[in-house]
């Protein structure tokens, strides 16, 4: 059965059916977590804001302009919101610059001769990522995940789409360097 | 080997794949669908309180009052009496028997009471729905 579009399941929404909505959530549900864990870098926090940004939206659904995208809508109460908990806790968490990220304790690392798992090669990317600053992990998240043109992502993130593409840019440089050579 | 920019987009393309996502726990989805049907039955009640008196109910009260004023203002004069009543069984009654009450005080008071228990009906009513 091909799925209801976004705007459809708002209607229904608003008309009171609430299945409609858990289908919206059931779609959004893991960008929505994943953006918000990779600005906390902590599970619980990011489900407390992911439950926290989709409570708002079905209060909020009635206001949403539906000649816009609800994604967009959607990631960018989600950024919002993350990186207002982020700056409130004022932690500042350290970001290890990649490129002196040679002191990396390469023990930890499997041999290199060892066949690196699918799982061990996503963790490392996924390690790679985490390590960026906040928005640029938004950036890359939203470009390579989740396909958005750059112009989205300057609306969900309010920044130029000029400063996307510098950031892009740096952000997949930094990410190459760390990941040549561990993952093909 | 170093790669230009769009070889390296390429390789950062090949690296990430969706599935890799971090993904919130089993319980996720469940538990906020409990929280959205909490909020939906408070919308519900609050959706289900209307205004104690109805926009015709408010139409009948502005009918009586304008039929009020229309019978003050048509009237000549500016006092109403008690009909003499025939007290005799009680004199110290029957003094006060012929005392002038102006009219408009009587009116006030007259819609005053209306009112009052039309409101207690009404707020009676509602509550016993609202309970049971």
């Amino acid at each position: 059965m091909k799925p209801l579009d976004d705007n459809i399941l708002i209607t229904k929404t608003l008309g009171g059916d609430v299945k409609s909505f858990e289908q919206i959530v059931v779609r959004y549900n893991v960008m929505v977590y994943a953006l918000a864990y990779r600005i906390l870098k902590n599970r619980e926090e990011a489900e407390e804001i992911a439950q926290d940004v989709f409570i708002k939206i079905y209060q909020s659904l009635k206001s949403f302009n539906m000649k816009s995208k609800l994604s967009t809508w959607i990631y960018r109460i989600t950024y919002n919101a993350s990186i207002n908990k982020f700056k409130s806790q004022k932690r500042r968490i350290e970001t290890t610059e990649i490129d002196r990220y040679a002191e990396f304790n390469n023990s930890s690392l499997p041999d290199a001769h060892h066949e690196l798992s699918e799982k061990e090669k996503q963790k490392i990317i996924n390690d790679s990522i985490l390590k960026l600053p906040e928005t640029d992990r938004i950036i890359i998240t939203l470009y390579y995940y989740e396909e958005l043109p750059v112009k989205e992502i300057a609306e969900i993130t309010g920044l130029s789409a000029q400063n996307i593409k510098i950031k892009l840019f740096r952000s997949r440089q930094k990410l190459y360097e760390e990941l040549k050579g561990k993952v093909n | 080997m170093d790669l230009d920019d769009n070889n390296i987009n390429d390789f950062v393309k090949q690296a990430v794949k969706k599935d890799s996502l971090e993904r919130p726990g089993n319980e996720f989805v469940p538990s906020l669908m409990d929280k959205i049907n909490e909020l939906k039955s408070e919308k519900d009640i609050i959706i289900s309180a209307s205004p104690i008196i109805s926009k015709s109910g408010w139409f009948i009260i502005l009918l009586i009052i304008i039929s009020v004023f229309a019978v003050l203002f048509l009237s000549n004069s500016t006092t109403l009496s008690f009909p003499e009543y025939n007290f005799s069984f009680n004199n110290i009654i029957s003094t006060y028997s012929s005392i002038d009450i102006p009219k408009v005080f009587l009116v006030g008071l007259s819609a005053f009471v209306f009112y009052f228990i039309i409101q207690i009906y009404v707020i009676l009513k509602k509550t016993n729905n609202i309970y049971t």
